[in-house]
């Protein structure tokens, strides 16, 4: 099936909190869940998203049209990705869900990377702090922990 | 930096919790990262390398328990012995990283699948075999493991056993064994899914048999006692020999016919061997051919073939290439003289010949005929005069011919260009070569003339190194374009004037302050990076103002990093300090690069502070291990009581300002011990010190550890 932006129809996505967003089908079918909703022919009326919010669901398309785009340069891709994931933590975690259910491996691997790169190098207590987790390992289990992973950590 | 950023994530998170509350009129919990399904965690810790996979585990018991099913395990301990320097006993190590294993193990869910492994480790004389080691790879094997990836040192040749459960393995496709004892027995016959094999140093196999469909690339090299091979694969597409210091090994693999990819390195491969087998693999791509030296004369043909490398081949007396599609060859030779004939290769992009014995008419007759991409000369030591005219020549290096006495370059296309010349000049003519963008002298008979003459007219110059440009006086750089500029050891050089926008970084190199002439650098561009290596001199008076006075020049710059034999060059003597001003002021990151293994950081952090008050970073690079060590100042408390060390300062020292320490890497606890010392006793306003897991707070100019 071929899908050109000049014949692109649109199509409407409602998000969990019943926001209707309209898409140009070239760009939505970067979600590899609507592209096959739509390849079964069930995507003439409004899709409904369940598990995406009307936020996230602005984002990921934001995202889905500027990697859509053809004339966009690979450089030109990295910077604007770059800017996309400065985001706060509660967006990240529900941009992982969303491009893991609408199935988009691209957003999912940047966003994922993005998280992987807060924590690479990092000590655990300050990993700890970045994503606030809580130690709830008693003071007598950190002390074994302690001992026991001191190949790792020391 | 990084840390400073997810913190300020932090306080938009919280922000926009206000902010949901207003549009909704609820709070809205915010979602944590942690609370992500496991399978999507897991995702995120396949971008991590494996040193921050294991750190998981010790962070709560969701995270330990997120690891435990997490599909790839890596222990690697070489990379972490690298990384950590040569801190405590061999044996203690081993110890720590054997227990290690063993508590991993454990907390190991036992219906989790592992679809790799990969365990890298030196052993000891004392530990030659462990069970903890035997055990995980029985648990990988149990739990359908796909990849085996094991890499065990021992020394003195001790060879560590193969746990005879990889041997009932119905499940391993990729196979990787470095440092094995293994049994004479058919491991293709035993694991039959294998696809990729790979043994290196291992032991115990007088002969090699497999035969398979499935297998597509083998890997045997070094592996000692190897007589014979024998490998029947028909989709075999890679395979790779590397023989030992032992007898010869007959390799016979004339039955893998589709194969790709060939290469040979100390094989007892003779001409005759060569015909039967490489003239018969049709689909043949690459062949590399190195220290095989029983071959004397070769015929390589193939319409496949597409790269050919044959590298100190010392025996070869003619070697003739009819290979129609041959993009790249390499040839490395030596001082005995050898026919080539690569007149039949006339797509040729890439030409590497180095020390071959070649004269100017043949490469007037072979080389000036091609449209080549990238040529490389070097050490070919008969050639006198050479003249290349050709529009697709990208990239030339022309190095070490020393009885080249001219050089005429007619390539209008050419973007780099290096050159090493020898004792007597050499004419080169680099005129028609307007779009260079890398140009590289090294021990070229330049004057400052034939600077200004060509340098300055290539516009489009984006790397520029000098070195040893010994007849250089003083030069004027103004490329537009120019990105780096490397400066080495050109000792009559006086004056660099940099006048360039572009410039990130500038190297300075091989300097020998009390031997050279003070260097005067002018520098108007915003540099990003300068890197100064600081050569041995005798450490007088004279050289520690000459050195300040030539970092002064630096103090613009984002990252300074200076390079020495010894920390001693770094340490300014107290009353120069008291008499000097800084020279860095501005500098906000600092990397030392020291060679010597001995360095009391506490005495050289305090010259570096000294250099640099107001630095943010300070790092250390030895190897491969980078220990740093961060600090955040505040802006002075008003009532702070007045201190005798710059009372007569206008600006403040930074023993007024140091608010935090976070230390990174400092293995050895005399290293640590002396700078959590040197810390809280000088710097006044210091709060606390982090350093790895630990954290100390400072009160009274000492410190205790928080636990």
């Amino acid at each position: 099936m071929s899908l050109s932006p000049s014949t692109s129809k649109m199509l409407s996505l409602k998000s969990s909190d019943g926001k209707v967003l309209e898409v140009e089908e070239h760009v939505a079918v970067l979600c590899e869940t609507i592209k096959s909703l739509v390849e079964d022919g069930c995507a003439d009326s409004p899709i409904p998203l369940a598990n995406v919010d009307g936020a996230t669901l602005g984002n990921v398309m934001e995202w889905c049209k500027k990697h859509a785009d053809q004339k966009a340069s690979a450089d030109d891709l990295e910077d604007w990705d770059a800017e996309f994931v400065e985001r706060d933590q509660g967006e990240l975690y529900h941009l992982i869900m969303a491009a893991n259910y609408l199935n988009i491996k691209g957003l999912l691997d940047l966003i994922c990377q993005k998280v992987a790169d807060m924590i690479k190098g990092k000590h655990p207590e300050k990993i700890r702090e970045i994503f606030n987790i809580e130690n709830d390992f008693t003071p007598e289990q950190q002390e074994q922990i302690r001992k026991d992973n001191s190949w790792a950590f020391e | 930096m990084a840390m400073a950023m997810a913190m300020a994530n932090g306080e938009v998170m919280k922000r926009r919790k206000l902010k949901n509350s207003d549009d909704d009129g609820q709070i809205k919990a915010v979602d944590q990262i942690w609370d992500l399904p496991e399978q999507i965690l897991h995702h995120i810790m396949s971008f991590l390398p494996a040193t921050d996979v294991n750190k998981t585990i010790i962070l709560s018991k969701t995270f330990r328990s997120v690891w435990s099913s997490y599909p790839i395990i890596d222990f690697d301990d070489d990379l972490l012995q690298k990384r950590s320097g040569l801190y405590g006993s061999p044996i203690e190590r081993i110890n720590k990283f054997l227990n290690f294993l063993h508590v991993c193990l454990q907390f190991r869910e036992p219906n989790s699948r592992i679809q790799k492994l990969r365990l890298r480790v030196t052993l000891s004389d004392a530990v030659q075999w462990d069970n903890r080691i035997d055990r995980w790879i029985g648990f990988a094997v149990d739990h359908n493991v796909e990849e085996l990836d094991l890499d065990i040192k021992n020394k003195d040749h001790l060879f560590y056993k193969l746990p005879q459960a990889v041997f009932s393995s119905k499940s391993i496709t990729s196979l990787k064994l470095k440092g094995f004892r293994l049994e004479p027995r058919d491991l293709i016959l035993s694991c039959p899914l294998i696809q990729d094999l790979s043994l290196r140093c291992c032991d115990g196999l007088k002969y090699f048999t497999a035969s398979s469909a499935r297998l597509r690339t083998i890997k045997l090299d070094n592996c000692y006692g190897l007589r014979r091979i024998e490998i029947e694969a028909l989709y075999l597409q890679s395979f790779l020999y590397g023989g030992g210091l032992g007898k010869p090994c007959e390799i016979n693999i004339a039955a893998c016919k589709f194969l790709r990819n060939l290469t040979l390195e100390r094989a007892n491969i003779t001409d005759e061997w060569f015909e039967d087998h490489v003239a018969k693999f049709l689909l043949l791509k690459m062949l590399k051919l190195s220290f095989c030296k029983m071959l004397k004369n070769i015929k390589v043909s193939g319409t496949k073939l597409e790269t050919l490398e044959l590298d100190h081949c010392k025996g070869l007396q003619k070697i003739e290439i009819t290979a129609l599609n041959l993009q790249s060859f390499l040839y490395k030779g030596h001082s005995r003289p050898c026919e080539i004939n690569i007149a039949a290769c006339k797509l040729l992009k890439d030409l590497r010949l180095v020390n071959a014995n070649i004269t100017d008419s043949w490469f007037e007759d072979h080389v000036s005929p091609l449209l080549l991409e990238n040529l490389k000369l070097d050490g070919c030591r008969k050639l006198e005069r050479i003249k290349i005219s050709n529009k697709q020549l990208k990239s030339f290096h022309l190095l070490a011919c020393n009885k080249l006495k001219e050089a005429e370059i007619d390539a209008p296309n050419l973007q780099s260009f290096q050159y090493n010349g020898g004792s007597r000049p050499c004419q080169i003519n680099v005129d028609s070569c307007k779009l260079l963008k890398d140009l590289m002298l090294v021990n070229a008979k330049v004057t400052d003339r034939w600077f200004e003459d060509h340098v300055s007219r290539l516009l489009l110059l984006e790397n520029l190194k000098l070195d040893s440009c010994n007849m250089l006086e003083r030069i004027k750089i103004s490329n537009q374009q120019l990105k780096s500029f490397h400066l080495l050891g050109c000792n009559k050089l006086v004056e660099a004037e940099i006048d360039t926008p572009t410039l990130i970084s500038l190297s300075y190199g091989d300097l020998k302050l009390s031997l050279h002439p003070l260097m005067t650098f002018i520098i108007s561009s915003s540099l990003v990076n300068a890197k100064l290596s600081l050569g041995e001199t005798s450490l007088t008076t004279k050289y520690f103002v000459d050195l300040r006075d030539l970092l002064r020049f630096f103090g613009h710059c984002k990252i300074l990093t200076l390079l020495c034999e010894s920390d001693e060059v770094l340490i300014f003597p107290d009353e120069l300090r008291d008499d000097l001003l800084p020279p860095l002021y501005d500098l906000k990151h600092l990397k030392i690069e020291v060679s010597s293994k001995s360095i009391n950081y506490a005495r050289l952090v305090s010259s570096l502070l000294w250099l640099a008050p107001r630095t943010e970073t300070i790092s250390f690079v030895s190897g491969n291990i980078e220990k740093s060590i961060k600090l955040k100042y505040e802006k002075m408390v008003a009532k702070q009581e007045e201190s005798d060390c710059c009372k007569s300062r206008p600006i403040k020292c930074w023993r007024h300002h140091l608010k935090q320490v976070t230390m990174q890497n400092f293995e050895n606890v005399d290293d640590k011990k002396g700078l959590l010392e040197f810390f809280s006793t000088n710097a006044k306003m210091l709060d606390t010190i982090y350093d790895n897991s630990r954290v100390y707070r400072i009160a009274g100019g000492k410190y205790s550890e928080q636990r």
